[in-house]
């Protein structure tokens, strides 16, 4: 028999069509609207702190009481005053103006080579996760050679076969961060392949990459965000590593780990190491903040 | 609105009574529950039948203590034993649960702790709940898989959870929940998820075990067709209320509310008479 | 081999040909397993399904009816075997032209959680299929739109809703215009009301007969849910194992039973009746691993009705002629006393 419509007895069962409906939540907590009172207290403070040291340092770009970069603005090694309010380096340089300088340096780099990390390392692990086989197996094996070398030791090794610079510190930065998000994209993307919305989405005539691209991967994105948001207190601290060891950087930039640096031995002339060092503390401090208080918005409204 | 009682029972196991509740600080929005009364028979078979939203597996939870965090109960008992356990705390609760009523969850090989066999994880159940020991313990856990009729027990004894079909895990989850002899079990849609083929032999065991313990079982379920088949006793929930308690013959044969008639034909699809 | 009764409302569309719309021959599907072994899933299937009919495939968990539905529409590629669509093979194609078969059959999926993108709103979920498959500009696509939420009785206040948004029953009408949106000529339907509640279910197939009636589609319901098979489909085509057991017209196969696993599914069926008399005919343990199937007839070793010799030859499905024209099972022994002795037939309901 072909479907017969139900008998009278199920004709009964359609007025729990209102109930059915009423069973669906009414809208979850809509995307749009996001109230600063209700944002988790870290991402609060994390864009606060952010926001002083995005515009202080800004700030100082366009106005420093002495230049940045000129050596013997006052004497060596002067002790924090009124003229001088970090006092001076060992050249004679006014820390303040160059540790506010060096802001837009560090935080750039740290950006830059976040964000670099972040399209690269997950596109290619979304590709990985989704073809498979050899491609997978090389990626796979490519991310583990280098997460198998101490990130620093890395570093320098990459540093000193491509040259100083600004631009080869963002590549290194970036290549070291590649493999987390390669495999962390790979991964989600390998279980989400499992789900039927990717069957789904090829019967709608979607290529392969529609099916990544469109489907598979914009429904993976949670847990890398979540990740980088961890990870970017991590790459600024790797950044002013980098100018503490002395690589990539070239001498007389100003850096806050280069500045750290220059002021290590000089016990007495504390001021040199310390102003840019809480500045370290203070962007990786902020990253952290903002990377827990994204985690906690996101658990919150379970994107 | 519940429909007038046929019956009320001599010597209830379980009396729930006027039960409310809802999520939120004060459990009133949105309320799950609402007045929610019944009562299971002693000794026999019940059932509390609902679709998604009916408030059935809240109940079940509230009576054995364990419903979710941020379910507040607002008014209402639940007499067991002389007692209202409605008013314990988890400590109390603990005495209760596992030895006097006892409850097998839906999915039983996720209830099952997938590190540690299956026979360690009995004996040391019934160690934690009896204090006797290891090798009577490992004894009495032989005795309750050979109970729940589990083949080749002395094998079994040594796998894990993930190397039980779906339909051995449950009876692994009724012995475990059996260990400890209790007087009320309750069996979250225990046959979900299982083909017929293996509910019908699950329910068949269910039955025996009732039958010869004199245990009183309280099924919460959708399969009107398991409770037709095995229940005595049958309590309707839609949206957080009852809408009718009857035996189990009246409720197939003569159903009072709408809704009950509404389940009935819906899981006919018509009937094939 | 269209049933009596069948295709009464069909030959709306293809008429043209009049062979089978769909066509399986042979299919199998192998998967290989860890160390080296084999997992057969589908062994040998062959079915035909004609337009404007619906077709069951019945079985239990491991029964590969899952595997063959996802044969059916070529998301898998079967490992030996042809599946044809209104006369043209279509296993073996690829890229755009593979694509391009997605027009004439499609898949409801069952878990309507995870079948739909819960990024999406159902607009762009029911938009997508449109913008692959026809040239229309946006102003009839929407009209398209709003006709397939017509199609499934949903409001059109909820295209702007996310999957998790709507309700099960809401989410599975859902899948179902998707599907339809390309006007398909075959539907196939994987457990389609497995995650629906019962009030639900009931109006979710309601929908499906209506639909079936009123566009000619012909659809194939793959399903352990005896009531819903009766519903929806003209016959059915018992699985065991990957293999087809038993065949014939629905309503014949369940009343009289031949195969002793279609025998222990009718009886395990649970009845929303007050005791129902029920058929004692069970079977025996558990379902065998996939990967080391017995060289006799799969079912042996559960069997009640197992002679010596079932342990021996694996059966094939032949005509059952005595108990009524399209009825084949695969149990000789079964057959054997039908030809001797009045029909086993289960008690009435």
């Amino acid at each position: 028999m072909t479907a017969t419509p139900l008998t009278k007895e199920t004709a009964d069962a359609n007025a729990t069509a209102i109930a059915d409906a009423a069973v669906a939540s009414p809208a979850s907590p809509r995307r749009g609207r996001v109230r600063w009172r209700g944002l988790p207290r870290s991402l609060q403070a994390g864009v606060v702190l952010s926001g002083v040291l995005v515009t202080v340092s800004v700030a100082a770009r366009i106005r420093t009481p002495h230049s940045p970069t000129r050596t013997g603005v006052g004497p060596p090694f002067e002790s924090p005053s009124s003229t001088f309010l970090f006092g001076t380096d060992q050249v004679g340089s006014d820390v303040f103006s160059r540790t506010f300088t060096a802001g837009l340096t560090d935080i750039g780099i740290t950006l830059i080579g976040v964000a670099v990390a972040f399209v690269v390392g997950t596109s290619l692990g979304a590709i990985a996760g989704f073809v498979g086989g050899i491609v997978d197996a090389i990626a796979m094996r490519v991310s583990e050679i280098l997460q198998s070398f101490p990130a620093l030791l890395l570093a320098m090794l990459m540093a000193s076969v491509l040259g100083g610079g600004l631009l080869n510190v963002v590549i290194v930065v970036a290549v070291l961060g590649i493999p987390g998000y390669l495999r962390l994209a790979r991964a989600e993307i390998m279980s989400k392949k499992e789900l039927e919305f990717s069957d789904a989405a090829r019967l709608m005539g979607n290529r392969p990459g529609g099916v990544l691209f469109r489907h598979l991967l914009p429904n993976s994105l949670a847990p890398v965000i979540s990740f980088t948001a961890i990870n970017a207190s991590w790459v600024a601290i790797l950044v002013s590593s980098l100018g503490f060891v002395g690589v990539g950087i070239e001498p007389g930039t100003p850096e806050w780990g280069s500045m750290v640096a220059s002021g290590r031995n000089q016990i007495n002339a504390w001021w040199v190491s310390f102003f840019p060092g809480i500045a370290i503390l203070l962007l990786a401090l902020a990253l952290f903040l903002l990377g827990d208080g994204v985690s906690d918005l996101k658990a919150r409204r379970k994107w | 609105m519940v429909t007038p009682q046929a019956t009320t029972e001599p010597d209830p196991i379980l009396v729930v009574d006027g039960l409310t509740g809802g999520f939120g600080r004060t459990g009133e929005s949105p309320q799950v529950l609402r007045d929610v009364s019944f009562q299971i028979p002693r000794g026999r078979l019940s059932a509390i039948v609902g679709e998604t939203g009916s408030g059935k597996s809240i109940t079940a939870l509230s009576v054995i203590g364990l419903a979710p965090a941020g379910f507040t109960r607002t008014r209402g008992s639940i007499g067991f034993e002389g007692r209202d356990l409605a008013g314990l705390d988890d400590r109390q609760y603990q005495a209760i649960r596992g030895s006097r009523i006892a409850m097998v969850f839906q999915d039983a090989r996720a209830s099952l702790n997938p590190t540690f066999s299956i026979g360690y994880q009995l004996a040391a159940t019934i160690r934690r709940h009896t204090g006797v020991s290891r090798s009577a313990a490992r004894a009495a856990a032989e005795e309750a898989l050979v109970g729940v009729r589990i083949p080749d027990v002395k094998r079994r004894m040594k796998q894990y959870p993930h190397q039980f079909s779906g339909g051995m895990a449950q009876r692994v989850a009724l012995a475990l929940a059996l260990s400890c002899r209790p007087n009320l079990l309750l069996l979250d849609e225990p046959t979900t998820g299982l083909d017929a083929t293996i509910q019908a032999d699950v329910m068949d065991l269910i039955v025996e075990l009732s039958e010869r313990d004199g245990l009183s079982v309280c099924l919460i379920t959708h399969d009107l067709g398991v409770v037709g088949q095995h229940c005595d006793h049958v309590v309707v929930m839609r949206s957080g209320r009852v809408v009718e308690r009857a035996d189990a013959r009246d409720l197939f044969e003569s159903p009072r509310h709408p809704y009950t008639r509404q389940l009935l034909a819906a899981s006919e699809l018509g009937g094939h008479a | 081999m269209p049933s009596p009764g069948a295709g009464s409302a069909g030959q709306v569309e293809g008429a043209a040909n009049s062979g089978p719309i769909l066509r399986v021959d042979g299919v199998t599907m192998r998967f290989k397993v860890a160390g080296n072994r084999q997992l057969t899933a589908v062994d040998n299937v062959v079915l035909e399904v004609h337009a404007g009919e619906s077709v069951a495939l019945v079985g239990e968990s491991g029964s590969g009816k899952s595997t063959l539905a996802r044969c059916l529409v070529s998301l898998l590629e079967p490992t030996a075997g042809v599946v044809s669509l209104d006369g043209r093979q279509v296993s073996g194609l690829r890229g755009a032209a593979r694509r391009r078969v997605y027009q004439d059959i499609q898949l409801v999926f069952q878990d309507t959680n995870g079948s739909l993108n819960p990024r999406w709103t159902v607009r762009s979920i029911l938009d997508e299929p449109l913008r692959a498959y026809s040239d229309r500009d946006p102003g009839q696509r929407d009209t398209r739109v709003r006709e397939l939420m017509r199609q499934v009785e949903l409001d059109e206040s909820l295209l702007t809703r996310r999957p998790a948004e709507l309700s099960g029953g809401q989410r599975q009408r859902v899948g179902l215009a998707r599907a339809l949106a390309v006007e398909p000529k075959v539907l196939v339907l994987d457990e389609p009301t497995a995650s629906l509640d019962l009030s639900t279910r009931g109006q979710v197939l309601d929908l499906i007969g209506r639909i079936q009636r009123e566009t000619g589609l012909a659809c194939v319901l793959i399903s352990h849910d005896l009531p819903v098979v009766r519903h929806i489909a003209d016959r059915v085509f018992v699985m065991y194992l990957g293999t087809i057991v038993e065949s014939g017209p629905t309503e014949e196969v369940f009343r009289r039973p031949v195969h002793p696993y279609t025998r222990a599914l009718v009886a395990a069926a649970p009845v929303a009746r007050y005791r129902a008399p029920r058929d004692d005919y069970r079977l025996r343990g558990e379902i065998p691993s996939a990967m080391d199937l017995p060289s006799g007839c799969l079912l042996a070793g559960r069997c009640p009705s197992a002679i010596p010799s079932c342990f021996e030859v694996r059966p094939h499905l032949v005509h059952i002629g005595a108990i009524g024209s399209g009825r084949m099972a695969a149990c000789p022994v079964s057959a054997a006393a039908i030809a001797s002795a009045p029909v086993p037939s289960a008690p009435a309901r």
